[in-house]
């Protein structure tokens, strides 16, 4: 009794006692400030990096394919059994990527994803990361009309951008054209033609990227689909889907170039439209069709820039609507370069800038075709990656390690990881750090924890006469030492519980803090174009702040043990007499 | 035990006090005392002391108390304690210095004995051995018939905490607590929490009763510095007598109050020791104080004076 009376007594009475407790409350909130912004980013991060990386993945090697898929999949479904949520197969391949930006040619490495738009966002968190909104509710891989509102400058229609760009490429290439006539007719030394002139001046009159030709079909559609699934993709032919043949298709005059010396140039000479190439379909226009859509990762298109302000804008290079290339090894022992006009349909944006400035994705079955990967005889069509969700909470590790129990290395030769694996060590460098940090930080409170120590030991020599005198009223050592642990204890609870208080108050609203810093400083805090986040990430564990607390309060309690220890040995007649 | 001394206050004691459930007997062992004292000798001492015990021996008729010329006020005189052959040395570095050198005594109960002698002639030391706060380097203490000096350290906080009540010179109260605090603290330290709050109406009651027995009724809610010296003593003197205790032990409790002071302090002490038959040993230097004493113990150089 009487040690509780003295220790709440002592508590309210020794503000020095509590000015020591004040490290102990900095170090609690700053642990906890620390740890939660800490294991904020760990989670986001592992979120962001788990995006499209499934549970667990059986991959076979570079340019390999797993040929046999569904036979395959269904050996996986029986090995992992009851711990699948979904399956889905995809093909990867690196890819070059080919944009065209003010005509030049901007090629850019890739691993393109052929996902099959059914199965893939069951397994991977795919579609939240996707930039419109249309697609983010029902994904496909068609231009929308709408939903593209931060990508496009006018409006966030995709096609009506698609027309637009549609309209300016021709007309960029019917004023190439122009030139060159001009300057091919200069070169031979001939006049100019009429029809020449009067393309030229047509440019001149009509600057809003109208084309001549609004209701003409183009003479030479850059695609037309030999297989018959779908309606415009290539036919995985390179020589039907070289740029040059396109603009030639584009362009008013592309006899000319075929002819050069020869002044009969006619343009919108029937005859040209009924090459051989061109046959039985509808032909392919540009304005209100598509090529097969891509989705790329946005870093490949976006672009830091400074407006007029000075302030930074983001630049998209690639827009939705608009087409590119991609080129693509072929699978089989003599891998060829074949290529594919995409057309753009959206981006994929994470956050991640490995991921948004490396993935691009487009149709399982377009790639498959393009790759060659579709047997010709029995139809069967190979991937080259099984990505598996597994429900939540199953052991990654456990499973993986069944799956290559099943499927071993030696036999099958194909990669068997869990996205931990694959991401270990960036995930292991900030797990390490973290535990550094908390090591440190326990360091400052093990500091604070000697802080106690000495004034308790001064207290305790400031009360050697009380301590004299509960002994002489017959209180035992115990009794007196158990005044100490508890006021030291008491001390540790009230450090520890302003700690908490601080450290959560900071760590809810350590954006807004951040804001005050950066205002008060005029220095950016925290950049979110180096980080992965637009704000700083916080996740509060209750355990970790128990844990914490627990680690203080125990540290404040083993520091009054020494001095409490002094106390209980002390002789009461030496203390009586002291003075 | 003696069972059959007529002192109320015995048979209530009887069960918790320590020294009744003691297994201290009456021989005592070689190893904890008198080690210098030849074993028959000590023996011989040791068989008086314990024959003549309950009556007024020969032992204190030989050494210790100075009768008085006030006559004893108890019809039947019984020792409450005695002590024989003390001896406390201090070492000071490789110094020894010697504080008592033999120190025999019986205290009788309900008697009020004033042990009086120069600055450093140890009585001072001879208080804290007799109320266990310090044990002694050779020599026996007895409280009714149990030997105390050899007693654990637990025992002995129950002995202080409930049979002995102590006043010191410079009241020794907390700081941090009230009069009333202070004056509970004994009962605080002796129940544990649960205990205490089941009797601690009975417990404030009685705290109350004994500062308004000593005047201090208005002062319950003071902290000792808003008190005066007179006022701390008074406290003490509350403090002391809140369990009930059979034995008091003053240690100069007027050294440090003015004479008003110090009459008024002596006054209650006289009254408790007529009121409440309680036994009071008081150390003191000032012989005018000595002499309203039942009994005067003369210390000079650690014995004691014919």
């Amino acid at each position: 009794m009487y040690k509780l009376i003295l220790s709440w007594r002592y508590l309210r009475t020794r503000f020095i006692a509590l000015a020591s407790i004040i490290s102990v409350t900095l170090g609690v909130a700053t642990l906890i400030v620390v740890n939660s912004v800490m294991s904020g980013f760990v989670d986001q991060m592992k979120s962001r990096l788990h995006g499209i990386l499934s549970d667990v993945e059986i991959s076979a090697p570079l340019l390999g394919q797993i040929s046999h898929p569904e036979l395959f999949v269904e050996e996986v479904k029986r090995v992992v059994g009851g711990d699948l949520e979904a399956l889905t197969a995809v093909v990867r391949t690196p890819a070059m990527l080919t944009a065209k930006f003010h005509d030049r040619p901007m090629t850019q490495q890739v691993i393109l994803m052929g996902i099959d738009d059914e199965t893939f966002g069951r397994v991977t968190d795919f579609s939240p990361y996707l930039q419109n909104e249309l697609k983010r509710q029902r994904f496909s891989f068609e231009l929308e009309t709408g939903g593209y509102k931060d990508l496009l400058e006018n409006g966030d229609d995709g096609w009506a951008n698609r027309r637009r760009w549609v309209e300016f490429e021709r007309f960029k290439e019917r004023l190439n054209r122009g030139y060159d006539d001009l300057f091919e007719a200069v070169e031979n030394q001939v006049e100019p033609s009429l029809e020449s002139t009067g393309a030229q001046s047509a440019v001149a009159d009509q600057p809003k990227f109208l084309s001549p030709l609004p209701d003409q079909p183009p003479q030479l559609p850059p695609m037309i689909d030999d297989e018959t699934d779908r309606q415009f993709a290539g036919d995985g032919s390179p020589r039907d889907i070289a740029p040059k043949d396109q603009i030639a298709d584009l362009a008013i005059s592309s006899t000319a170039t075929q002819f050069p010396a020869s002044l009969e140039i006619s343009p919108f000479d029937p005859h040209s439209a009924s090459r051989p190439q061109i046959s039985r379909d509808e032909m392919f226009d540009p304005l209100k069709q598509q090529h097969t859509g891509i989705i790329l990762g946005v870093m490949l298109s976006k672009r830091k820039s400074f407006d007029a302000d000075n302030s930074l804008i983001d630049v998209y290079m690639i827009r939705p609507g608009e087409d590119v290339q991609i080129m693509v090894p072929s699978v089989g022992a003599h891998a060829q370069a074949v290529m594919e006009n995409c057309t753009v349909v959206d981006f994929y944006s994470s956050n991640m800038h490995e991921y948004d400035s490396m993935f691009a994705f487009m149709p399982l079955s377009q790639l498959q075709k393009l790759r060659g990967m579709v047997d010709p005889l029995t139809g069967m069509r190979a991937v080259s990656t099984i990505q598996i969700k597994l429900k939540p909470g199953v052991d990654l590790s456990e499973v993986r390690d069944r799956l290559l129990h099943a499927f071993p290395v030696e036999y099958y030769g194909y990669d068997i990881n869990t996205w931990l694996d694959t991401q270990a060590p960036l995930l292991s460098a900030v797990q390490m750090e973290l535990k550094i940090l908390n090591l440190l930080l326990f360091m400052i409170i093990a500091v604070a924890g000697f802080g106690i120590l000495a004034t308790f030991y001064m207290i305790v020599v400031e009360k050697t006469k009380d301590i004299g005198i509960l002994k002489a009223l017959g209180a035992p050592g115990s009794g007196v030492m158990s005044i100490f642990l508890s006021y030291g204890l008491s001390l540790g609870m009230v450090g520890t519980g302003a700690g908490i208080a601080m450290g959560l108050l900071f760590a809810y609203n350590i954006n807004q803090i951040a804001d005050v810093v950066e205002w008060m400083t005029g220095r950016e805090v925290f950049d979110p174009s180096i980080y992965y986040f637009s704000e700083i990430p916080v996740l509060i564990s209750p355990w970790m702040v128990f844990s914490v607390a627990l680690g203080a309060v125990a540290i404040a309690v083993l520091a009054s043990v020494l001095p409490a220890m002094r106390a209980a040995r002390l002789h009461p007649v030496e203390a009586l007499r002291y003075e | 035990m003696s069972k059959g001394i007529p002192v109320p206050r015995i048979s209530a004691l009887n069960n918790t006090s320590p020294a009744s459930s003691s297994p201290v007997s009456g021989v005592p062992s070689a190893a904890t005392t008198g080690q210098e004292l030849p074993r028959h000798k000590r023996l011989a001492k040791r068989q008086n002391q314990k024959k003549d015990a309950p009556s007024k021996g020969p032992l204190g008729a030989q050494h210790a108390i100075s009768q008085n010329a006030r006559p004893p006020l108890s019809i039947a005189r019984t020792s409450i304690m005695s002590v024989s052959n003390l001896h406390k040395s201090y070492r000071k570095s490789k110094l020894e210095v010697p504080v008592l050198r033999g120190v025999d005594l019986s205290i009788d109960e309900g008697s009020f004995t004033a042990i009086i002698g120069q600055s450093g002639s140890g009585k001072s030391t001879l208080l804290h051995l007799l109320a266990t706060l310090d044990a002694p380097d050779q020599g026996e203490i007895y409280f009714r018939d149990q030997r105390i000096d050899n007693l654990t350290a637990r025992k002995k906080d129950r002995l202080r905490n409930q049979q002995f009540g102590m006043i010191f010179q410079f009241y020794h109260l907390l700081p941090e607590l009230t009069t009333l605090e202070n004056v509970l603290i004994p009962q605080m330290i002796r129940h544990n929490i649960l205990g205490y709050f089941r009797n601690r109406s009975a417990y404030k009651q009685r705290a109350l009763e004994l500062l308004e027995m000593v005047g201090l009724g208005h002062r319950l809610n003071h902290k000792p510095n808003q008190l005066s010296g007179g006022e701390m003593q008074r406290t003490a003197i509350a403090r002391a007598l809140i369990a009930k205790p059979s034995l008091l032990l003053a240690d100069e409790p007027t050294g440090n109050l003015d004479s008003e002071n110090g009459r008024e302090v002596m006054k209650t002490l006289h009254q408790l020791r007529d009121t409440e038959n309680l036994t009071i040993v008081m150390v003191t230097h000032d012989t005018q104080l000595a002499e309203t004493a039942d009994h005067i113990v003369d210390l000079v150089n650690g014995q004691v004076a014919g």
